[in-house]
């Protein structure tokens, strides 16, 4: 029970700490930014596993699947021992969670490709690298960007509660706070990791409106274009 | 018609089995497609038909026998050489969604490595040639419409002038009066082009229409190679004439016209009989007797009467395999 004189942000001490809250903001970017990259990696991986031999898909999705049933609290619990205390740990932890969300996404984001169109690459004479590369990528794309989207979220989130385990970035603020009984530290915690969630995903977001601009159609001239043939 | 420059096909003893399936697609193909030519693969569903299609363009390999084109086999060269020089055209077009009107057209000669130039010189012929508008060119495909979709799809798989169009239904996804539009430009644009033609399709009146010659397909085998007159005159089996359906006097009429089945050694009389200009098709005139109860239609050019047709006269037409009088 907090005290009731304690306000819910003391804006004093938010303002004699902002070199602290710097540094706990490029923690949190940094752990979500090189867990986010490997688990992007590796989702890419086994999408092109799954997609070259499909009888993997099953094995695949069961062991991803596995992966995240386990609660993050249990798995960042359980690595401690074994790895100590450093970066190895979130690393570990939050790539595995970056290719589990990221995994499904991707594969059913080439899967969506609609198989007439990868007819007609064949069928033109493309290699397998220049179908990749200049059909099935961009196409894929925007359905990329939302698994992106999602992962980068659900990572920046998961840092957070590795605060909780003193693995640096705001979840330390929420940690500390909780400990101390300041609720300023635990606001500050909160509403830094959302800002930083929002902004990623609006980063995100306008990556993919301008890599696909062939999604958003200027207006429906449509019609017009039907009378005048 | 033009210098025919398109290649000859040539399948020797082709057969297909898919993996699990116990009857094989194909069994034993032997055809031969001349250069130039616009030969119909026609039957019903699962009759090897698109099987065939695709053997051509090895977007399917043979399990056994050879397919040749222009006398050499295609797994000479590497795949990719191959496709290049043979345009292909889907029913479900399969334009690429992220690139516009432009640059589908300009696929292939851009894997051929031609020059921006001359890529922007070929994509605005080709967009004359199929009809399209030229603003259409910088559209993405999802803002055009079906019978647009189509003409890109053939300006795309004719962009660096292959030898072989293949098209497997092509016109089925568009409404009857722009497919029956498209039919008739495809067939001038043959014309004019000279490239061969394989062209698969489950609608007889199509196969007829366009192809100089209009093979048969039953399950997995050739029941019959024939022009389109000679198919409808004498199929060559049972399968092929419940194909050809209950009409085809009818159909076989409708490929010529009144001005050449009529009997010009008539002389002109009666002036209230029924008139029939002779740009008509045939079967107008088997109409036009059952409308009118008479025994004769007059057939006219610019107004004047040239001659007569009566059903017995259409009767006797048809009975000659070659249908000329």
């Amino acid at each position: 029970m907090l005290a009731a004189q304690e306000p819910l942000v003391r804006w004093d001490w938010l303002g004699s700490h902002l070199d602290l809250l710097g540094e706990r903001a490029v923690e949190h970017l940094g752990l979500t930014v090189v867990s986010f990259v490997l688990g992007t990696l590796i989702a890419a991986v086994l999408t092109s596993v799954i997609r070259r031999w499909r009888w993997t898909t099953g094995p695949i999705t069961t062991l991803t699947t596995v992966l995240y049933t386990i609660p993050s609290v249990a798995l960042f619990a359980a690595l401690i021992p074994v790895f100590g205390v450093g970066t190895t740990v979130p690393v570990i932890a939050l790539t595995t969670y970056s290719l589990v969300v990221l995994t499904p996404f991707l594969v059913s984001a080439f899967d969506q490709i609609d198989p007439p169109v990868l007819d007609a690459a064949d069928a033109m004479g493309m290699t397998r690298g220049q179908r990749l590369r200049s059909v099935e990528l961009p196409v894929a794309l925007p359905s990329v960007i939302a698994g992106l989207r999602v992962t980068a979220v659900t990572i920046i989130g998961l840092v957070t509660v590795g605060g909780l385990f003193g693995l640096g970035g705001f979840g330390d603020f929420i940690d500390e706070g909780l400990t101390r009984d300041f609720p300023t530290l635990i606001v500050v915690g909160v509403i830094g990791s959302v800002l930083l969630a929002l902004a990623a995903d609006a980063t995100l977001v306008a990556i993919g409106h301008l890599a696909s601009p062939w999604r958003r159609p200027r207006g429906s001239s449509l019609d017009a274009a039907e009378a005048a043939t | 018609m033009s210098e025919p420059f398109g290649a000859s096909i040539e399948f020797r003893s082709v057969s297909k089995s898919f993996p699990g399936t116990a009857a094989p697609a194909l069994t034993e193909l032997n055809l031969r497609i001349e250069a130039g030519e616009l030969m119909v693969l026609v039957g019903p569903s699962g009759c090897g038909k698109t099987t065939t299609l695709r053997l051509i363009n090895r977007l399917i390999e043979p399990t056994s026998g050879a397919v040749l084109v222009d006398g050499a086999e295609t797994t000479t060269h590497a795949v990719e050489v191959l496709r290049r020089d043979i345009g292909y055209v889907i029913q479900h077009v399969g334009l690429f969604p992220h690139r516009t009107i432009a640059q589908n057209i300009a696929t292939v000669p851009k894997l051929l490595g031609w020059s921006a130039s001359t890529i922007a010189e070929r994509v605005d012929e080709l967009a004359a040639e199929v009809g399209l508008d030229h603003d259409l060119l910088r559209r993405y495909p999802a803002e055009l419409s079906g019978g647009q979709q189509q003409r890109v799809g053939v300006a795309r798989a004719l962009a660096a002038r292959p030898r072989i169009l293949l098209m497997d239904e092509p016109f089925s996804a568009v409404d009857p009066i722009v497919r029956s539009r498209l039919q008739d430009e495809l067939a001038r644009l043959h014309q004019r082009v000279g490239t061969t033609i394989v062209l698969v399709t489950h609608d007889i009146d199509e196969a007829v229409r366009l192809g100089d010659r209009v093979a048969v397909f039953a399950t997995g085998r050739l029941a019959q190679v024939a022009t389109p007159d000679a198919l409808m005159a004498a199929p060559a089996d049972a399968f092929v004439e419940s194909f050809l359906g209950a009409d085809r006097s009818l159909r076989r009429l409708a490929l010529r016209t009144l001005g050449q089945l009529v009997d010009r050694t008539h002389t002109p009389d009666a002036a209230s009989e029924v008139r029939l200009d002779a740009g008509l098709p045939g079967r107008s005139a088997v109409d036009a007797l059952l409308a009118s109860g008479a025994d004769r239609v007059a057939v006219t050019e610019s107004g004047r009467v040239v001659g007569h047709l009566t059903l017995a006269a259409l009767t006797r037409l048809l009975a000659t395999p070659d249908g000329h009088t």
